[in-house]
């Protein structure tokens, strides 16, 4: 009885996304569950569409440097955190946390506001800037774990034979960690790529991201290209997650005894 | 220490720039106007409008709340009594949610919950109904968006808790003679109130801020704080009121899960994660 | 502490007695808040631990999980600049002086725990620094292997001629291995010695208890006598020892197990020696030598050993009598 009640709501979290497959393959223009025909136009027509290619580059730029910069910000930070022994640990955790944390409607005016004053609305740096932060601390979160895991007379064994602080980070902690890092950056990309209200802000009309473009036509229209995209965006995430998933289950080699 | 601190500088005034910084200038802003004022927080409190949008937002989400306990309480249940490994094999399902787009996510449950949608087409096929129901722009799609949302976060707040709870204390239970429902009642619910308390407060704290299902999904009535501040950046330039009604939500959030992590422990939603 | 050049150099005491944080403070991991190190005559208190050029082996290895056996030796040649081919032939070298020529390609992981500390070793020994330092690197090893090891480490010492600064809890270890041992306690440095220094003279009650057995009276100076020192104890018992004491002064004296000889009642000890009286309450058969427990009473138990050619068979709860040379007693500090 209770397997099966389980059984379903598992069910109930994944069957939505996947009821998007078959509508995405519709054969009519309007929204029909069950579609009366299948038909890959919707396809050709997204990839007709300049608009939505456009969106797609945008997102996938924005989502490459995002990926590099909270990859970058959050490693240094789950260093520090790690083996920094840092004063007032609690409260760095507190401020490197907090972007999960708070609304992110909060955030996004919050980064509108500023930008707007720099000048910054509109400008493709803005939107990285302010899609970063909402990634550092996931990426902290990830590297740091990997960090714990790798034994920290490595890094004694590798000073005291002549490297330097920095010479031991390049040589022996980032290569051990470094699944653990790519695995980050995955996460990091992916959670830039979907980002809706940081972009909304702070994009300015002449730039659409993908999530942003989804959320105008489906406040006009629910026509089965907003399927298409979406499913092609889970495909993406999906493939990444996997692959974010398998590096992470490649620990450092060596754990502490 | 050095070391460390030389590690973590950038990240932190990367933060303090592009984080701290603009929330703080929101307080700023709903206080200075430009004068030190509180009529923006006045306003708030007066006006009927807000008021509503208020009742609205936390009547939306204490519905969600119980939804999400009614569902997640049984599967987190089952889920703690299986084997480690199998469960977090299942606990996979509840967390790749997380990571596909909100929007997509939403976007799935309006073509479910359209008049042409799948679950009007089986109500049909059933012949339960002659007439589509409308479930879409009211309370119900709203419901069924969000709590699909925030399941996952429920089912594994309890989760936490309940691996946590010797199961054996069950069994000698009803070795003393009390049928399984009694056991269950007496023994394991009372012992689960934590992870409760801790999901419940956090599904709660977490539909309060929602934005983007609300407004695909819901009606004027469904109108939540998020929104109402989006509309008065966007449409009404009125950007006292809307940060400090930013502020107001933001306090609820951060009273909220201190309260989560003095009951629960903020590192159980990590878990959902590795 | 001062170690001298090419010494086999020891730090022994029991878990927590500073021994790691001093090897730590050598090796620039901890800067001393007072005092100051110093390596070939020059202060090194404020040098980060990759400039002072010495070599360090740790209980759990630490080698570098990502690189050869070759790539974990070459390590600190690499940070030196050093040429290509002089990294390839010092590793070649290295690698035959511990016996590992063969396994150059291979990875930690697949290498045994005796065969890892060696590639340690070499790696410690690449660069020819003035030290190597060991963190109680056989720890982690069967006590086979650990005596192969030392052997080893021993064999080492003497071709390479390397200083040698050796952290252990391991008595027996430290007897075997070293020129010298500071044995330390609480944080203090208790003694510094060769092994014959510490174990016939110790200084103090740990230094006596913790290498080899002791057995210990507590007592005060009452006189002299004929060129000795008198001492009564508390129960009564009164005793000649060889040193220099005061009079009225309070004292502890130390003699081995192995100093003592057992008799039942009857005979009598020579005048010479100092002797107790007490009830025999266990005795035991180690191979070599017969460990005997014997009541005294208001002293406590005490231990004498006998080799077994000579040891008498005593029934347990006999009457016996404890004797030794007053010159096999020694004063010890507290």
């Amino acid at each position: 009885m209770l397997p099966v009640f389980a059984g379903i709501v598992l069910a109930f979290l994944i069957i939505p996304v996947l009821i998007l497959v078959p509508v995405s393959l519709s054969s009519v223009g309007y929204l029909v569950f069950p579609p009366p025909g299948l038909s890959w136009r919707w396809f050709h027509a997204v990839f007709a569409d300049r608009g939505w290619l456009g969106s797609f580059a945008l997102s996938l730029r924005v989502a490459g440097w995002v990926a590099l910069l909270s990859t970058a910000l959050g490693t240094g930070a789950a260093v520090g955190l790690v083996r920094g022994a840092l004063p007032a640990r609690k409260t760095i955790y507190v401020v490197l946390l907090a972007p999960l944390v708070v609304p992110t409607i909060i955030t996004a005016i919050g980064l509108y506001f500023v930008f707007a004053r720099l000048h910054l609305v509109g400008n493709v740096t803005a939107i990285v800037l302010g899609q970063a932060v909402l990634n550092v601390p996931i990426v902290t979160i990830l590297v740091a774990i990997t960090l714990q895991g790798l034994d920290p007379q490595l890094e004694y064994a590798a000073e005291i034979h002549g490297a330097s602080p920095l010479r031991t980070f390049l040589r022996v902690v980032l290569p051990l960690i470094s699944p653990g890092v790519v695995a980050a950056a995955l996460f990091a990309f992916l959670g830039s790529f979907d980002e809706l209200l940081v972009a909304l802000f702070v994009a300015g009309p002449l730039h659409q991201t993908l999530p942003m473009r989804i959320w105008n036509t489906v406040q006009f229209e629910l026509d089965p290209s907003v399927a298409t995209v979406s499913v092609m965006v889970t495909t993406l995430a999906v493939a990444i997650l996997a692959l974010g998933a398998w590096l992470q289950s490649r620990r450092p080699a060596e754990t502490r005894e | 220490m050095k070391r460390g601190l030389l590690a973590i500088a950038p990240t932190l005034a990367f933060l303090g720039l592009f984080f701290v910084v603009p929330v703080l200038g929101m307080l700023q802003r709903s206080l200075f106007t430009p004068a030190f004022s509180l009529t923006a927080y006045r306003d708030i409190l007066h006006e009927s409008t807000y008021w509503i949008v208020f009742a609205s937002t936390f009547r939306i989400a204490a519905e969600v709340t119980l939804v999400s306990l009614g569902a997640g309480y049984p599967v987190a249940y089952w889920l703690s009594g299986l084997p480690p490994r199998r469960a977090h094999m299942y606990l996979v399902f509840v967390a790749v949610p997380y990571f596909t787009s909100v929007l997509v996510r939403t976007y799935a449950w309006m073509v479910l919950l359209s008049n042409d949608g799948l679950v009007n087409h089986v109500l049909a096929t059933l012949h339960l109904i002659v007439h589509p129901l409308k479930l879409l722009y009211n309370e119900t799609g709203v419901l069924a968006g969000m709590t699909y949302v925030l399941l996952p976060y429920m089912i594994l707040a309890l989760y936490a808790v309940m691996r946590g709870i010797d199961r054996r204390l069950v069994r000698a239970a009803s070795v003393f003679g009390a049928g399984p429902w009694q056991a269950f009642l007496r023994v394991f619910l009372p012992l689960s109130v934590p992870g409760v308390a801790g999901g419940c407060l956090l599904v709660f704290v977490l539909a309060l801020g929602f934005f983007i299902t609300p407004a695909l999904m819901g009606g004027p009535h469904q109108t939540m704080i998020a929104m109402l501040i989006d509309t008065e950046v966007d449409q009404l330039l009125n950007w006292s009121v809307a940060s400090a009604l930013a502020m107001v939500l933001l306090a609820i959030t951060l009273v909220g899960l201190f309260l989560y992590d003095r009951l629960v422990g903020l590192e159980t939603l990590l878990q959902g994660r590795c | 502490m001062e170690v001298g050049a090419g010494e086999f150099f020891t730090l022994l005491g029991p878990s927590g007695s500073g021994k790691t944080t001093s090897l730590m403070l050598w090796a620039g991991f901890v800067v001393p808040t007072a005092g100051r190190v110093m390596i070939s005559g020059r202060d090194v208190s404020r040098v980060p631990p990759h400039h002072r050029n010495l070599g360090m082996v740790f209980q759990h290895y630490a080698l570098f999980p990502h690189m050869t056996v070759a790539g974990n030796v070459a390590f600190p040649l690499e940070m030196r600049r050093w040429g290509r081919s002089k990294i390839r032939n010092r590793v070649a070298e290295l690698l035959e002086l511990v016996q590992l020529g063969p396994f150059e390609q291979r990875v930690p992981r697949h290498l045994s725990g005796g065969q890892q500390q060696r590639v340690a070793l070499a790696r410690a020994l690449a660069a020819l620094p003035p030290a190597v330092l060991m963190d109680e690197p056989l720890g982690a090893l069967d006590r086979k292997l650990r005596e192969e090891m030392q052997t080893e480490f021993r064999r080492l010492h003497r071709e390479t001629g390397t200083t040698i600064v050796y952290v252990t809890h391991d008595q027996g270890e430290a007897l075997t291995l070293s020129n010298r041992i500071a044995v330390m306690h609480d944080g203090r440095v208790e003694q510094i010695g060769t092994p014959a220094d510490l174990y016939e003279r110790p200084a103090t009650r740990f230094v006596a208890g913790f290498l080899g057995e002791a057995n210990f009276f507590e007592g005060e100076v009452i006189g002299e006598e004929g060129g000795t020192i008198v001492a009564v104890t508390a129960a009564g018992v009164r005793l000649r020892v060889t040193g220099r004491k005061v009079h009225g002064e309070r004292v502890l004296i130390a003699i081995r197990p192995e100093a003592m000889r057992i008799s039942t009642d009857q005979e009598t000890a020579p005048t010479s020696a100092n002797a107790v009286r007490g009830t025999l309450i266990d005795s035991t058969y180690g191979g070599p030598v017969v460990r005997y427990r014997v009541a005294v009473p208001g002293t406590g138990d005490l231990s004498a050993a006998m080799p077994s050619a000579d040891a008498p068979t005593i029934s347990w709860g006999s009457p016996v009598q404890l004797w030794w040379q007053v010159s096999r007693g020694r004063f010890v500090g507290p």
